[in-house]
């Protein structure tokens, strides 16, 4: 019983639950990994300088290089953030939003992925970042085109999209 | 301005719930693997506090309590049993992450950057906590899914 009920909400939650603060969660942590790379001191370089947690992001690019990536998902997902509603529906902004998410969900799989397979027994703490990497990917996964109305009650003006929320009414319209 | 502002007013801190339960399990999991994840330089202010198991069986707490708390909404008879296990459940997560956000931090300079995953998973559970709302503890008057089945989402095309 307990299990359907998880299994339930988090059904709902994945197919109609707003994707936000996955995005939210992305852009704060790649702000975060590029102040701390960003910090004297050497964190992803050769084997005897850099830690061994970061060695397979060494193979594939410097720590300066790192912090560029990790600045520009952090900037992107920030600038989509705050702009998405004052340009309205047009395919090469549904284009550049799905480009933007793809782009942070691959880098958060290789950054999680490399840092847990880099030594035994693994990070433990790389575990936030597969949580971190999977919302990306719902995030990803989820992105459509934005509808004009709301989806429930045909208003232009309501923003009430939030039929996750099981019996409790919602902002503006009231309707459940 | 007034945009920005709205933009999590359509989000649930469910979420958080989840992912902190989600990351706590592999957490718990990955501190359960044979060899001692704490021995290294990463985790030495952890491994003051507990070793491998003391912090899996921790996480692994954490994660059984998160997900029972959101299983058990509609299930608890009492109404005020219900609202206080809620908020000490979910403050005692929070806290738990950011003690350990913290630990992380202070391992070492420069600062690891694994804990600005775990500094942000804290954040989504402070964010659950601070906007604790009880109206979720109600029994809904229909069964679960037959609502869900009432409120979905009518597809409407975009031209």
């Amino acid at each position: 019983m307990t299990a359907m009920i998880i299994s339930e909400r988090l059904s709902t939650l994945g197919r109609y639950g707003d994707t936000t603060p996955a995005t939210i969660a992305s852009i704060m942590s790649s702000f975060l990994w590029a102040m701390c790379l960003a910090f004297p001191g050497t964190l992803i370089g050769p084997v005897g300088v850099g830690r061994p947690t970061y060695k397979h992001m060494y193979e594939v690019a410097d720590e300066p290089t790192w912090i560029v990536i990790f600045s520009s998902i952090f900037l992107l997902q920030l600038w989509r953030i705050f702009c998405h509603q004052k340009v309205g529906n047009r395919l090469y902004v549904y284009l550049l939003e799905i480009g933007i998410k793809g782009w942070a969900a691959i880098i958060w799989t290789f950054i999680a992925l490399a840092c847990m397979i880099a030594q035994y027994p693994p990070a433990a703490a790389m575990s936030d970042a597969i949580v971190i990497a999977g919302l990306c990917w719902w995030d990803f996964l989820r992105c459509e085109p934005r509808p004009e109305r709301c989806t429930n009650c045909f208003n232009r003006n309501c923003r009430s999209s939030c039929p996750y929320v099981i019996g409790a009414a919602c902002h503006d319209s009231g309707h459940t | 301005m007034t945009n920005n502002r709205r933009c999590l007013e359509n989000a649930t801190p469910e979420l958080a719930v989840f992912a902190s339960a989600l990351a706590s399990i592999i957490w718990s999991a990955t501190l359960a693997l044979p060899g001692d994840s704490m021995a290294g330089p990463d985790f030495h202010y952890m491994n003051l506090f507990g070793g491998d198991r003391i912090w899996a069986i921790a996480f692994g707490a954490i994660a059984v309590l998160q997900l029972w708390r959101i299983a058990g909404r509609t299930q608890r008879e009492s109404y005020r049993f219900a609202v206080v296990t809620d908020l000490l459940i979910s403050f005692v997560a929070a806290g738990v992450w950011t003690f350990v956000t913290g630990l992380c931090l202070l391992n070492s300079w420069p600062p690891s950057p694994y804990a600005g995953s775990t500094a942000v998973l804290a954040a989504g559970l402070w964010w659950d906590f601070l906007e604790y709302n009880p109206q979720h503890l109600r029994k809904p008057k229909a069964k679960p899914a037959e609502l869900i089945h009432e409120t979905e989402p009518k597809r409407v095309a975009v031209k």
